[in-house]
């Protein structure tokens, strides 16, 4: 069995050889990786003269020694090249097709497709009025939306996707951003549409956001994605719960504490790799990882962690 | 008075227009502007504060009652008196440096005002020395800082610290908030208070400056 089969199983609700692991977005590449760092993230190494083909290759390969170095499964494409990056190119498709080049089917590969409304963290007045004030308006939007995003997906399924996680961010801490009525009026039967029709494409589906969605989780579970991400428990998730409640309904990835991993100590980091693997593990239907990504600044010692904790309990 | 309950519940539904109208409604009729700011608008935002606590409204709501509260404050302002203009405090409120992101300062921002604080916004990648700055020029009773990101609420702890050294922490108390914060790091930064949520914050820095 190799990566990407692991995946394929876990998202079609069986049992692996072992439980697989990922990271949505890994930016803490400098200790492990000869200090490189990716184009168009956070950090921007030295590419001075690289041509686009390079730039796209140099960035492949990272993914690619990222997911071997710890064993990761799926390789989600999150980022094209940026600044790096002129109108005409297209990065993710291209680095998409790149890893396939230099990695054939060995892993799962996954890249953004999300239509549908988010937290909108830069024009949340504008949003929340339009919601409010011209419904019809925000219907269109998500209508168009959802048509862009069936185009997307033929377009990433050609270069060699597998599939989508879809990130939009619907939940605080506290619960969802909007109202669960509006939830099943404006974000829920566009969510259910496009998760339809990239299934019926051929495309395997994750649907990752973070905070509370306790709120609107039948919503979720509803639009039949494949999986579920990222089970935040700083919001009160409780992967033991969603498992029992949901596991047969639908494959779950992450709940391994963030903020731990950023400010808690190794017990209660332990503790709560631990915890996801003891309760999600059982039936299948588990792909380990963070509740959110391993984010700029994370000790690296806190992912070593989890990954040992990962590898001395994955197997079935 | 009937109309003052009127203009609360026009708030809390967000009606901007009819809160306008009501209130000039209210003056014609002889009410006193604090009054009907009081018992009229801000009796109808505390009740959005404590719904939106409870998850029975949420932030689209919350959005469009501050709206109607502005509208409905517009149209009062030159029948306050300056003795009636004076705030019940004064805070000062910015998302801490190296974070960009707003809604949960902004969300306290209106439910502070909501409660006739007067709260100074020094907006998002707030520096230290921007809070120092503000606690000279404004002397709030409160500062405020929030971060959404787990990697920039330890600045956080900087800023508390920046504000020991300048010799200022006996000046104001220190609130602070955001998704990845709790009351355990709050306690271990030295900072005075947490908030899960904006209604607490809001109710928190009332306490506060009522003592």
């Amino acid at each position: 069995m190799n990566h990407r089969e692991r995946i394929i199983t876990v998202l079609n609700g069986g049992i692996p050889d072992y439980i697989p692991t990922f990271e949505l977005v890994f930016d803490e590449t400098e200790r492990d990786f000869e200090g490189r760092t990716w184009i168009g993230g956070p950090v921007d190494p030295d590419i001075e003269g690289m041509s686009y083909a390079d730039k796209i290759k140099y960035n492949a390969k990272l993914y690619i020694d990222v997911a071997k170095r710890f064993g990761h499964s799926m390789i989600f494409v999150n980022r094209n090249l940026g600044i790096h990056e002129n109108k005409n190119e297209t990065g993710v498709r291209d680095t998409i097709m790149e890893i396939r080049n230099q990695s054939g089917d060995e892993y799962m590969l996954m890249c953004h497709n999300d239509p549908t409304f988010m937290i909108p963290f830069n024009n949340m007045e504008d949003f929340c009025f339009n919601l409010m004030d011209r419904p019809e308006y925000m219907h269109e939007v998500a209508r168009n939306n959802v048509k862009d995003s069936k185009r997307i997906c033929h377009e990433m399924l050609e270069a060699g996707a597998d599939g989508f996680i879809l990130c939009c961010d619907y939940c605080f801490n506290s619960g969802p951003f909007i109202s669960p009525a509006q939830f099943e009026e404006f974000i829920a039967p566009y969510l259910k549409e496009a998760v339809k029709y990239f299934k019926n494409a051929g495309a395997y589906v994750i649907k990752h956001t973070d905070g509370n969605i306790m709120p609107i989780i039948d919503y979720l579970i509803d639009a039949e994605p494949h999986g579920l991400h990222s089970l935040d428990p700083m919001a009160g998730v409780d992967i033991k719960v969603i498992k029992e409640k949901y596991g047969d309904k639908i494959a779950l990835c992450g709940n391994v504490d963030c903020s731990l991993m950023q400010t808690g100590t190794r017990d209660q980091i332990r503790d709560s790799a631990e915890y996801c693997l003891k309760h999600a593990k059982h039936g299948g239907g588990y792909i380990f990882s963070t509740s959110n990504c391993v984010f700029r600044g994370m000790p690296l010692e806190s992912y070593d962690l989890i990954h040992e904790i990962w590898l001395a309990n994955r197997e079935y | 008075m009937k109309i003052l309950d009127t203009i609360s519940e026009m708030l809390q539904k967000g009606k901007a227009d009819e809160v306008k109208k009501l209130v000039q409604q209210g003056i014609d009729e002889g009410i006193n502007a604090k009054i009907i700011l009081e018992d009229g608008m801000m009796k109808g935002m505390n009740i959005i504060g404590v719904k939106f606590k409870n998850n029975e409204v949420y932030v689209p709501e919350v959005l469009v009652a501050a709206r109607a509260m502005n509208f409905g404050i517009e149209t009062l302002k030159p029948y306050m008196t300056e003795h009636e203009n004076i705030a019940k405090g004064k805070v000062v409120l910015g998302t801490v440096v190296g974070d960009l992101h707003n809604i949960g300062k902004n969300l306290v921002k209106i439910m502070m005002e909501g409660k006739g604080l007067e709260v100074i916004d020094l907006g998002v990648d707030v520096s230290s020395e921007k809070y120092i700055e503000a606690i000279k020029e404004h002397q709030p009773q409160i500062i405020g800082f929030s971060a959404l990101l787990t990697t920039t609420m330890i600045n956080m702890e900087k800023v508390v610290a920046t504000i020991k050294e300048a010799g200022l922490r006996d000046k104001v108390k220190i609130m602070i908030g955001g998704a990845p914060v709790t009351e355990e790091y709050c306690k271990t930064i030295g900072a005075d208070i947490y908030c899960s949520d904006a209604a607490s914050a809001a109710d928190a820095a009332i306490d506060v400056c009522a003592n």
